[in-house]
């Protein structure tokens, strides 16, 4: 699915004052590429992704995913969208406590209706012998598996993770960066990936960067190395 | 729903939170259920009671000897003549009181009616004076098998004279025994009492045998006061009980909606995932109806097993057979006004957090920092930590003030409670 942003803008109004944490955002995005979304903190990078996954609601401008123009949808017509066509990969991980590593994914997978396998999914994060854990038995890089797992398995046209290294360490994150590779490969998934981090920009097709809330530079990646070549 | 496979697991996780609540829903439940019942069973027993006994419309007395006959056949009444009169045991003082046939027809409570030589006493007066069943009384010389207890319709509240207000069980009870054993004493006092179409009787009464006493039943104390102190039961008994139930559940409401405000992320991220509003919603409803049941059915082991030593209480205190029964349908009640007040703090409190957008709640905070109140006060006179307790307290002042006002409130509700008891 491509993805097109024209003019977006997202204001936050604080009394008087107003703050735009995106202004005129466009750009385009095809369908089956792996876009890093660069930038210093606070430069709008979530703020983005956000209203790209249909969480948040931009003031202004137009959203198109394929033909379809979002930006025009009702809440409810939303939420459905992003249901079918939206998963998520968080920073923290953000598994659901009290739910097994297999429940937790088939939260995420009773929301559609021609799911992937689970175990398929489990096998392809490498978390099979750990499903019947439960997220606090899990490591972190193996909470972000299963994080993945759970937003790959309604098998969604657009995938969007905000720093989803953060928090791990460096074997950890590689071994994250591959699994991405490898579900842009296997599904042909378009994947956004949020991040400090310049150097993960080399394994990806496109990369946007922003500075206060602006696009200073988009280019398309000639020299795109494989994950496992990634270093910092 | 996947989902509430964790309801289980969230519910053992926080079982003495979850205890706390159910515990607290099953005990207003109960006590609700326990005095509408007794309520509505002392409603049907005084019904019972009234057709049994057959009490008197009037009692009176009158100058000349009445020819009853006479005046049952003039008017449609019935008269009884019935003798009474006082004798001492011990400290105190038992009436004796003529066992009638057709009007105030005594009412055994336990034990079985009298023989000759027999006697049944008020219970309360017994008990006080540590008389049994089976025990021989001695009074004014002449020997009683205790046969039972009974209760009097005139004399359901056992005052000593006509104007009294306060019965004294120690000192005064009345008993009835056969005419024939009381015509053995002398000093004999008596009453008519009369039931039916009595106001003409009564002008026909006074012109013929010149009244000197008339009292209407609804003037006589002695049944008066029993039924106001009746009436006010179910008045007591719905009314306080729901209070407290009205009570417990904005406490529940506040609680749950803190339980809630807990999982503001687990909210976020379900939602991000593309989970509506109703569906997340559902969910959490499910909190509030198993407290809900699992109250109920606590409360209703409370109400089995409390109903019948409580009724006895009022019983004895009212002198009128009133029957243990258990109505359910104030458990139901209870349990309709629990899910229905509980599924809606949930809902309400649910409600409150899905107005805002999943980012706000993925952030895992939805409030503004509250501006303290008190922020212009000088705190640099105290040290550090206790300036940040002092804030946080004013910070959450609303609720500071809302846990010490229902946790006084109930408190006191309850005490107050103990005491009327102990002082009626
Ligand atoms: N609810 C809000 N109200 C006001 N300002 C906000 C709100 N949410 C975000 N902002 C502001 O918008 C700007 C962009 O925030 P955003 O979270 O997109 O930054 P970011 O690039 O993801 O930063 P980081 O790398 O630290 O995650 C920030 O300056 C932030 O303070
Ligand atoms: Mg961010």
């Amino acid at each position: 699915m491509s993805i097109k942003f024209k003019n977006v803008t997202k204001e936050y109004k604080t009394g008087t004052n107003s703050f735009y944490a995106l202004k005129n955002v466009s750009f385009k995005a095809n369908e089956g590429e792996i876009v890093a979304i660069l930038g210093p903190s606070g430069s709008g990078k979530s703020t983005l992704l956000n209203i790209l996954g249909e969480i948040d609601r931009a003031t202004d401008g137009e959203i198109m995913f394929g033909d379809l123009n979002v930006s025009k949808l009702s809440d409810k017509e939303l939420t459905k969208y992003r249901r079918n066509n939206v998963g998520f990969v968080f920073q923290f991980y953000n598994l659901i406590p009290n739910l097994t590593a297999f429940e937790n994914i088939e939260v995420a997978a009773e929301l559609t209706k021609s799911p992937l396998k689970i175990e398929e999914v489990l096998e392809a994060v490498g978390m099979l012998q750990n499903k019947n854990k439960f997220p606090q038995q899990l490591s972190g890089g193996e909470q972000q598996r299963i994080s993945i797992a759970r937003a790959i398995i309604k098998n969604p046209k657009l995938l969007l993770c905000d720093e989803p290294t953060g928090a791990l360490d460096y074997n950890t994150s590689k071994e994250v960066l591959e699994l991405l590779d490898k579900i842009n490969k296997m599904y042909g998934t378009t994947i956004f990936i949020v991040t400090h981090n310049t150097s993960i920009a080399s394994m990806c097709h496109r990369i946007i960067k922003l500075r206060s809330g602006q696009i200073t530079d988009v280019k398309l990646n000639k020299e795109r190395i494989s994950p496992k070549e990634v270093e910092w | 729903m996947i989902l509430n496979k964790r309801i289980k697991r969230v519910l053992f996780q926080n079982k003495m939170q979850y205890i706390g609540l159910i515990f607290l829903v099953a005990l207003s439940i109960s006590l609700y259920s326990i005095f509408g019942s007794l309520a509505s069973n002392f409603n049907e027993a005084t019904d019972t009671y009234n057709n049994k006994t057959n009490i008197e419309d009037a009692k009176f007395l009158t100058l000349k000897e009445v020819d009853i006959n006479k005046i049952e056949d003039m008017f449609n009444v019935s008269l009884e003549k019935r003798y009474e009169v006082d004798v001492d045991f011990k400290e105190s003082t038992i009436r004796l009181i003529e066992l009638s046939s057709e009007i105030n027809k005594p009412l055994i409570i336990e034990g079985r009616m009298i023989k000759e030589g027999e006697i049944a006493l008020n219970p309360a007066y017994a008990k006080a004076n540590r008389i049994k069943i089976g025990d021989v009384i001695s009074l004014g010389g002449y020997e009683y098998l205790v046969s039972g207890f009974v209760s009097i319709p005139d004399y359901i509240y056992p005052t000593k004279s006509l104007t009294d207000l306060m019965a004294d069980p120690t000192k005064f009870g009345v008993a009835i025994v056969t005419s024939k054993d009381i015509k053995k004493y002398g000093d004999l006092t008596y009453f008519y009492s009369i039931k039916g179409d009595i106001s003409n009787a009564k002008k026909y009464i006074d012109s013929e045998y010149k009244i000197l006493m008339w009292q209407d039943i609804k003037d006589n104390l002695r049944y008066t006061l029993a039924k106001k102190k009746i009436e006010q039961l179910p008045q007591l008994a719905v009314k306080i009980p729901l209070l407290f139930l009205s009570l417990t559940f904005i406490l529940l409401f506040v609680l749950l909606k803190r339980i809630i405000k807990l999982e503001i992320k687990e909210i976020g991220t379900l939602y991000a995932l593309g989970y509506t509003k109703s569906e997340i919603q559902r969910h959490y409803l499910f909190y509030p109806i198993i407290i809900s049941i699992f109250g109920t059915i606590l409360g209703t082991l409370f109400t089995i097993l409390l109903q019948k030593p409580l009724t006895d209480y009022y019983v004895f205190y009212f002198n009128i057979p009133v029957s243990p029964n258990v109505k359910y349908n104030f458990l139901l009640y209870g349990l309709l006004e629990s899910v229905l007040i509980l599924s809606l703090s949930a809902y309400v409190a649910s409600a409150k957090l899905l107005k805002y957008s999943p980012t706000t709640l993925l952030r895992g905070k939805v409030e503004k920092d509250k501006i303290p109140i008190f922020a212009n006060i000088n705190l640099s006179r105290f040290k550090f930590k206790n300036k940040r307790i002092i804030e946080g307290i004013f910070k959450n002042y609303a609720s500071y003030i809302w846990y010490i006002y229902s946790i006084n409130t109930s408190s006191c509700w309850l005490c107050c409670k103990g005491f009327s008891r102990r002082i009626d």
